[in-house]
């Protein structure tokens, strides 16, 4: 992986786990796309777990946190799972204020939630 | 800090932009650079950008329903005291404590987290909304900058 900052959305894929690299700043804007594109790659690739990568990532509202439940959903239905990692301290309060933490688990880096997997 | 409640000076800054989703980044920036004067902690620059955000995105997502319109940010700075203004001639809200409850939407099939307000009132000193049915609907917030850490 590069060290470039990201200023898309990135999404790979190996075997279940789909890593959703969040752009910069993840707003209603933002968000808009990702809701379809993870959603062709859950579809698509059979994905079971999710992991949300905030390395990139310094804002984020209340449509981010709109966009990781709704995509919470999508694993929820199929008994899969979803990850946060790379979290600054800004947008862990926004993680923790929303009550995320209580479908979604912290790692420390997409390492750490792969090895971390739960299901 | 010199002078402070005496004859402070007022001063103003307003924009006018298209209801579109990627102005949303634009009010907040514009918001975070207006108070950057007084200079702010980082907590409370990011406070401002993520009230303003969600304001504006209430006002592209609800009071336009993603249809044309103007979003109105008047920003006004008194001693520590900034004061935001959103104003949307959009919809406008039927039940503005119904839909300052946490978690409410009033478009639950989408992606939707309700929290819009609640982070408004969380991360300023004051949010005061102004609405009506079909006239439009103005968030008017306020927070004072220096103020000393809070614990909730």
């Amino acid at each position: 992986m590069s060290n470039e900052l990201q200023s898309e959305t990135t999404y790979r894929r190996y075997r279940d786990v789909l890593v959703i690299g969040l752009p910069p700043e993840v707003d209603h804007h933002s968000s808009q796309g990702m809701k379809e594109t993870a959603g062709t790659y859950i579809k698509n690739g059979h994905v079971r777990y999710v992991i949300f990568d905030f390395k990139n990532t310094s804002f984020m509202d209340s449509a981010g946190i709109g966009m990781l439940l709704g995509q919470y959903k999508l694993m929820n239905a199929v008994h899969g799972s979803v990850a946060v990692c790379s979290v600054d301290r800004r947008i862990n309060r926004i993680l923790d204020m929303s009550g995320i933490y209580q479908i979604a688990r912290r790692y420390e880096s997409i390492e750490e939630a792969l090895s971390g997997r739960e299901n | 800090m010199n002078n402070k409640n005496e004859a402070l000076e007022t001063e103003s800054v307003t924009v006018l932009m298209e209801s579109r989703s990627h102005n949303e980044q634009f009010a907040r920036s514009v918001a975070a650079m207006f108070v950057s004067r007084l200079d702010p902690t980082i907590d409370e620059l990011d406070d401002v950008k993520t009230a303003v955000s969600e304001a504006v995105t209430n006002a592209v997502i609800h009071g336009y329903d993603n249809a044309e319109g103007i979003i109105e940010m008047k920003l006004t700075l008194k001693g520590d005291m900034v004061t935001v203004s959103i104003k949307d001639e959009g919809v406008g809200i039927e039940d503005v404590e119904k839909a300052m409850e946490p978690m409410y939407t009033s478009k639950p099939s989408r992606e939707r987290s309700g929290m819009g307000f609640s982070f408004m009132e969380a991360f300023m000193d004051s949010v005061k909304v102004i609405s009506s049915p079909g006239k439009g609907t103005t968030v008017i917030m306020t927070k004072v900058f220096g103020q000393p850490l809070r614990f909730e």
